[in-house]
């Protein structure tokens, strides 16, 4: 059936005094605002194509993209011509689009897969991380393929576009969807071109300009061929003040030109004053964006499950195991009390586990000693000591004690004989850490004792130990075995090569110095090296790939290099106390310097301290063996520095915790062996909060915004619309006092029910009756009736839900 | 404020935090454009806005056009507009600036002065840089009266939309719309012509007392009395004198212009239009008098032609209406005893009244 067209008639707009239709039937052309708008649509969707693809530097036909799109935008713009054009247009461009991906899907899947391909390998280099999956390519030539997709995205974002701009102007959705793509490359620290930059901000600040304008669309509101004056604000309020508005092509014209020489300055004045090439030179960065950097970090080496932990580390002894840990998260939980007296600047070295063998492609550090009696050829018997207070120490104590015996004979005779640089000192070590119940004891420990009753791990216990200075020189004599100067044959060509490029030859001393040299200048420290690829050895890995890594990376390579030039060496896990630690730490009252340290001391007499020894002070360093050191420490990790972006949770928590770290002991709740510390406490905290807080903003907004679509719907809704609402709002509330009146299914039931619940007087109650069927009759009429209702009905339905709800 | 601006400065301000965190966070050049163009585009938008305000003019034309065709250039032709017709109003803002605005409210005042009806309406219309813009505003008037548009105020909204910068500017223009020309206005004929015949009558006793103006051949239709008889007995040939009637010798139109209710008032405006063009049309020259209340005195026009019935309407209509029904024929024996009789028009209730009153 034809639809009827309009009738012509005049506005009244007083008393003998109508506006003639002829003034609504003004045109303007609709076709070329129509390309105008078309303009914008290719103005944002090839500036944000571009703005991509230029910050990349990705190569593509540049002038094919643009016309194609261009043409394709003004086609899409022209949709809005008539009703019959959008119908069909639609269909052809649904019906185009589906051929074109067709026949042309391999070419865009590979456009895509390059571009994403691109994107990684830049996010790749911007997070220092190597990324092994990228996309597969089907067909190589990139140029084409890109061009594929850039037209493929181009004509979507046409379609998508167009229904935005054409229609409504809506800058800020189209915002959104085109920056939250362009945000990767400005994150990635790359600027896109400036004239995707002026296409981009010229075609939203046009579209701005227009919704702010208000000439933009006037077929929305009237019919879809009328471009000349329309007439709003309908509502009877606003009746005495109605708008007729028109829109003018040469106006928008001159506006959307003002908007185009506006930005067009603004990007040259900035590119002139501050160059995109120069832009970030001497920016530090800031916090944020650094903690986001290792979140994004973490998952393009674990993925999702990085966060999860289920491959990073919180730092601590892992055993000789290595290889499976993309990344070190420290959790700053106390793994070991430790109470000593401070006798050196240097570092205090607490050993844990010894590695002997090292199993390529296994990735890790066997303790072949410490299990394999046989292996060790020593009668183990020969090494148990018994402690000053004539108790026995365990097998754990004589394995490790067994590594340095001769050593420490050797310190301990130094200190007997009073010779310079010679001291001994006790030590008092309360294991707080499950993971550290193997024990770490000072180095040349010459016996220990259990401290106090009880039993577990978490026993303290007193070393009594024999400290060396650097400047000690001992004779021990050679007390290592094969294992101490294996190096498996998977090895070799990476630690010829390393050793080569450090040029390590000479003494014993010249090689360990050009293997640390060379790991200081070569081989940056991170705590977040990535996982060792599967089937992929880790030293190998490390020394020629990845060359990055944390201590067990450094310790294990140079283990090896060291006994591939002939010098005993063997890895060692512990922790290590510097000496701002040991200063920081609390002060034992009551207890006697001289019972716990005699001889030669560095920085003189000190005093008794107790040290938190947490997660971040686990170390991995190497033992070797030197005629005149015998078995002693060597650290070859690169000193240093903090690394410059820690990962995220590290970051997260210290921006939580704004407490000053050496006034707090780090332990607000203590159950037993409980310990919480007060900043996970309070990053729990705040986690609950945030997350309350998030549940109560999207219940309230999503309530909000239901009422606000809810009134804007009633605003606009007709008579019949609003009654039945105010009916529904009404019968609601009674609802809750009568669920009764809830199982009622027609007005007439529900009224007749509200009416009997009602006490009224005689004669109140039968003229409430009388209401009250003129008010089934209306709410009926709205309900089913085709007709609108008369504001009087209305009014008087209202008044009636208002009388009996009271 | 307006809350469209309240909301928009809202949305931009919100924007405008997104934007700034994101630069903060990613210290990106892109970021410090956009905030630069934020915050720049609105003041140079704001600023152009307030001189366009400066330089704006407003002018309005009334009157009516030829051709079916309406564009913006229609020329305008008559001043006086016809009761049912579309009348013309063709408003001009001139810019002389490179400046443009898509928003300019005129506030426009449509009003019926002798009826004293007024409507008030916004149109908003786009300002282009250089020429301004032109429109026409198509006002079909449903009563007589003097239709006056004036554009009492212009509101220019700058481009980013978040100022209005008001102006008053007062500019209008006039037409005349004449009432409607009825055939068959229903009055006692008689009557009137009784009141006529009355100095008619007077003129056959003798007492003619107009002055004769020219003397010229017969034409069909004119009157027997004019014929001058001496002269045409002497020249052969039927003479007549154009006189100038003195005014108790004319029919004498008294309209009540009361404004109670315009029906009544729009009746008997139109009736008297109605009646009085009918006269001329009779060559009878007819003496309009209704009651000033601008000036508290009657005010009197001869008519003898179309034109001075337009004219004397088109002066008529800046007259203000009064409440009492019968004001003009309450002082008519004080103000104007010669007048015998006169022709009175009132209506009340929507009942039209024409009547041959003596002036007594």
């Amino acid at each position: 059936m034809a639809k009827k067209k309009p009738e012509k008639v005049n506005k009244v707009l007083a008393e003998g005094i109508e506006l003639g239709y002829g003034f609504f039937e003004q045109r303007e052309s609709r076709l070329h605002t129509l390309l105008l708008k078309g303009i914008i649509v290719y103005l944002i969707s090839m500036g944000s194509i571009g703005f991509y693809l230029s910050a990349f530097d990705i190569d593509y036909n540049k002038q094919l993209c643009h016309v194609a799109i261009l043409i394709m935008s003004l086609l899409c713009a022209m949709l809005y011509y008539k009703l019959l054009v959008e119908n069909l247009g639609y269909l052809v461009l649904l019906v185009g689009f589906i051929g074109l991906v067709a026949v042309f899907r391999r070419y865009i899947n590979s456009g895509f897969y390059a571009i994403v391909n691109i994107t990684v390998n830049n996010a790749a280099e911007y997070f220092h991380v190597e990324i092994q999956r990228l996309y597969q390519e089907q067909i190589e030539d990139r140029y084409l393929t890109v061009t594929c997709v850039v037209l493929f995205i181009g004509f979507v974002l046409d379609v998508f576009l167009n229904v935005y701009i054409s229609r409504r102007m809506q800058y800020v959705t189209v915002a959104f969807v085109v920056m939250s793509l362009n945000l990767i490359p400005l994150y990635l620290v790359e600027e896109p071109d400036p004239l995707y930059a002026v296409m981009l901000m010229s075609g939203m600040v046009m579209a701005y300009v227009f919704k702010s304008g208000q000439h933009y669309s006037p077929q929305v509101s009237i019919k879809r061929n009328d471009n000349g004056f329309i007439e709003k604000g309908k509502d009877k309020k606003k009746r005495k003040s109605e708008l007729f508005y028109v829109s003018d092509i040469k106006a928008m014209l001159q506006a959307g030109v003002t908007g185009i020489v506006f930005v067009l300055m603004v990007v040259l004045g900035v590119n002139v004053l501050r160059p995109r090439e120069s832009f970030n030179v001497g920016y530090a960065g800031n916090k944020y964006k650094d903690i986001s950097v290792a979140a994004m970090t973490t998952i393009l080496l674990d993925g999702w499950q990085g966060f999860f932990g289920q491959s990073y580390d919180v730092g601590g002894m892992d055993s000789g195991r290595l290889g499976n840990v993309s990344s070190v998260r420290l959790d700053y939980q106390t793994d070991l009390i430790v109470e000593m007296t401070p006798y050196s600047y240097g570092t205090v070295y607490l050993k844990g586990f010894v590695g002997e063998l090292y199993n390529p492609y296994a990735n890790e550090w066997t303790n072949i000693m410490g299990t394999n009696y046989e292996l060790s050829g020593k009668d183990w018997s020969t090494y148990v000591y018994e402690s000053e207070d004539g108790k026995e120490t365990d097998n754990l104590d004589a394995e490790y004690a067994v590594r340095n015996y001769n050593e420490m004979l050797a310190y301990k005779d130094a200190y007997e004989n009073n010779q310079d640089y010679s001291a001994k000192a006790a030590m008092n070590i309360w294991i707080m850490d499950y993971a550290v119940r193997q024990g770490c004891k000072p180095y040349y420990m010459e016996s220990s004792s259990y401290i106090g009753e009880g039993s577990g791990y978490n026993r303290g216990r007193s070393y009594i130990y024999y400290p060396s200075f650097g400047a000690s020189s001992i004779y021990t004599k050679p007390e290592y075995t094969d294992l101490d100067l294996y190096v498996p044959e998977e090895n070799i060509p990476a630690i010829e090569e390393t050793l080569a490029a450090a040029g390590a030859a000479g003494s014993d001393e010249q090689i360990i110095e050009a293997v640390t040299e060379y790991y200081q200048n070569n081989i940056p420290y991170t705590i977040r090296p990535g996982r060792t690829p599967r089937n992929t050895d880790f030293v190998n890995y490390f020394l020629q790939e990845n060359k990055k890594g944390y201590c067990a990376h450094y310790a294990s390579a140079a283990v090896l290099m060291f006994r591939y030039m002939g010098i005993p060496a063997r890895y060692v896990e512990g922790y290590a106390i510097d000496y701002i630690q040991m200063a920081n730490g609390d002060l034992v009252e009551g207890a006697e310097y001289a019972d716990y340290y005699d001889g030669y001391s560095e920085i003189g007499e000190t005093a008794l301290i107790r040290i938190d020894v947490t997660d971040a002070d686990a170390h991995a360093w190497v033992e070797v063996y030197t005629p005149t050191r015998g078995w002693h420490v060597v650290d070859v990790t690169p000193s240093g520095e903090r690394e410059d972006v820690e990962d995220f949770w590290t970051l997260f928590e210290e921006y939580m915790d704004d407490s000053d770290d050496s006034d707090d002991d780090g332990t607000n709740l203590n159950i037993t062996n409980l310990r919480i510390p007060t900043k996970v406490l309070r990053t729990i905290f705040f986690g609950f909060v945030g997350i309350a807080g998030a549940i109560i903003l999207v219940v309230a907004g999503r309530k909000g915004i239901k009422e606000l679509s809810l009134y804007i719907k009633y605003v606009k809704a007709g008579m019949n619309d609003k009654l039945i609402y105010e009916y529904a709002k009404f019968r609601r509330k009674l609802v809750k006092k009568n669920q009764q009146l809830g199982n009622l299914i027609n007005y007439r039931e529900q009224i007749t029910y509200i009416m009997s619940m009602t006490e009224q007087t005689s004669e109140r109650e039968a003229a409430l009756e009388t209401e009250a069927r003129q008010v089934i009759d209306i709410l009926e009429r709205a309900g089913f009736g085709a007709d609108e209702i008369s504001e009087t009905e209305y009014n008087q339905a209202v008044r009636f839900f208002k009388t009996v709800g009271k | 404020m307006r809350v469209e601006v309240l909301f928009r400065a809202i949305g931009l301000i919100i924007l405008y935090g997104i934007c700034l965190a994101l630069y903060l966070f990613l210290h990106s050049q892109f970021y410090l454009i956009v905030l630069i163009i934020m915050l720049l585009g609105p003041i140079l938008s704001i600023l152009m806005a307030r001189y366009l305000r400066d330089k704006t003019e407003v002018r309005v034309m009334a009157g009516t056009v030829s051709s079916d065709k309406i564009t913006g250039l229609a020329r305008m032709e008559d001043m006086y507009g016809k009761q049912d017709e579309e009348l013309f109003f063709c408003i001009k803002l001139d810019n002389p600036t490179l400046f443009v605005s898509l928003d300019v409210k005129l506030i426009v005042e449509i009003s019926n002065l002798f009826f004293g009806v007024t409507a008030e309406r916004k149109i908003s219309v786009p300002l282009r840089a250089k020429t301004g813009y032109e429109f026409m505003l198509p006002i079909v008037p449903r009563l007589p009266g003097t239709i006056k548009v004036t554009v009492k105020r212009i509101e220019i909204k700058d481009l980013s939309g978040l100022c209005f910068f008001k102006k008053n500017i007062d500019v209008g223009g006039e037409a005349t719309v004449l009432p409607l020309t009825l055939k068959d206005v229903k009055y006692d004929k008689n009557d009137a012509e009784a009141g006529m015949l009355e100095s008619e009558e007077s003129n056959k006793r003798g007492n003619d007392f107009s002055d004769v103006q020219e003397i010229r051949e017969y034409i069909p239709g004119d009157k027997l009395m004019s014929i001058h008889w001496k002269l045409s007995a002497k020249r052969d040939i039927l003479m007549v004198k154009d006189r100038v009637s003195m005014s108790d010798r004319q029919l004498v139109v008294v309209p009540e212009l009361c404004g109670v209710d315009n029906a009544s008032l729009n009746m008997v405006v139109t009736s008297a239009y109605s009646v009085i063009s009918e006269m001329i049309e009779d060559k009878t020259s007819i003496r309009l008098i209704y009651w000033s209340r601008n000036r508290d005195d009657y005010e009197e026009t001869r008519i003898d032609y179309k034109e001075d019935l337009q004219n004397a309407f088109a002066k008529m209509f800046y007259e203000k209406t009064y409440e009492a029904p019968d004001e003009a024929a309450a002082n008519m024996a004080s103000v104007h005893p010669e007048i015998k009789a006169y022709l009175h028009i009132s209506a009340e209730n929507r009942n039209l009244r024409i009547q041959v009153r003596e002036n007594i």
